[in-house]
């Protein structure tokens, strides 16, 4: 989800940034890399190497970009998500 | 007196008073100095005869002397030196680090840490990031956080391949026991 809301500028650092502040907990730099590798192993985002920076001391960015099945399998998620509280606030209701 | 003058004088002193302690001789050429800067403003040029008036008033003044007296005054001049240096290089240090850029105070043993046991795949980038975010929290929040992140990432980082490779292990061993219970 960090991916898909970065857009263009997802790639490990900003990602780690937007996963901590959403949960507010602290996130480890490796946690991130390894879902992501996960994540794109399974075909639902891809990476490429970006510009290497003077402040990276010259070390190139990993970009991450979701793909269509990433996407898909987001909707379905979120589609699975509010059926549950739907039942759940039904239940309440 | 200039600083060369001010050594040639320490020199032709030290000769001169042999007996006495060298610190002792540079301690009288600094005293000197201030007595001389204290009544005239423009340096003096060190010449014969006012060297001959200077090892006079040094003889005088060392002649009611003793020699222990001039030891323990020599000892006490290495007792301040010892005590100020250290003081002296802290605010030095201070200044250093003050000057210092931030690349300066980037661990190098965290980014050791991470060289050793991330694996090649991701470990340039790993790196460039957790780098990229130290100058950013460098910036806004000073060294000592900025260095407590870096090596808490350090730590933290490896966890999640840490688990990956012993997880692996895991099931290959598992795989090869069930082979061994069907072989």
């Amino acid at each position: 989800m960090a991916v898909f809301r970065l857009g263009s500028d997802a790639y490990g650092m900003t990602v780690r940034q937007t996963v901590a502040e959403a949960s507010k907990n602290f996130t480890s730099i490796g946690a991130i890399y390894t879902t992501l590798e996960r994540l794109e192993a399974k075909g639902f985002i891809s990476s490429w190497q970006g510009e290497a920076t003077a402040e990276r001391g010259g070390r190139a960015k990993r970009y991450f970009k979701i793909e269509g099945s990433g996407i898909d399998a987001l909707r379905e998620k979120e589609q699975v998500r509010q059926n549950i509280l739907g039942g759940l606030l039904g239940g309440v209701a | 007196m200039n600083i060369e003058d001010r050594c040639l004088l320490a020199d032709i002193l030290k000769k001169k008073f042999a007996h006495l302690p060298s610190l002792y001789i540079d301690y009288i050429v600094d005293d000197l100095h201030k007595r001389l800067s204290d009544v005239i403003d423009y340096p003096i040029a060190l010449t014969k005869q006012n060297l001959e008036d200077i090892c006079c008033i040094v003889e005088i003044e060392t002649k009611d002397f003793n020699l222990e007296i001039l030891r323990s005054i020599s000892l006490g001049i290495q007792i301040r030196n010892a005590v100020v240096h250290p003081v002296k290089f802290l605010f030095k240090k201070a200044d250093m680090r003050a000057e210092a850029k931030p690349n300066d105070f980037l661990p190098s043993g965290a980014v050791l840490i991470l060289h050793c046991f991330l694996p090649q795949k991701d470990r340039m980038e790993i790196i460039g990031d957790l780098e990229e975010e130290f100058f950013l929290i460098f910036k806004r929040d000073g060294r000592r956080k900025a260095r407590f992140f870096m090596w808490l990432q350090a730590f933290l980082s490896l966890w999640p391949y840490v688990k990956g490779a012993a997880w692996a292990a895991t099931i290959g061993r598992a795989i090869g026991w069930l082979q061994q219970l069907r072989g």
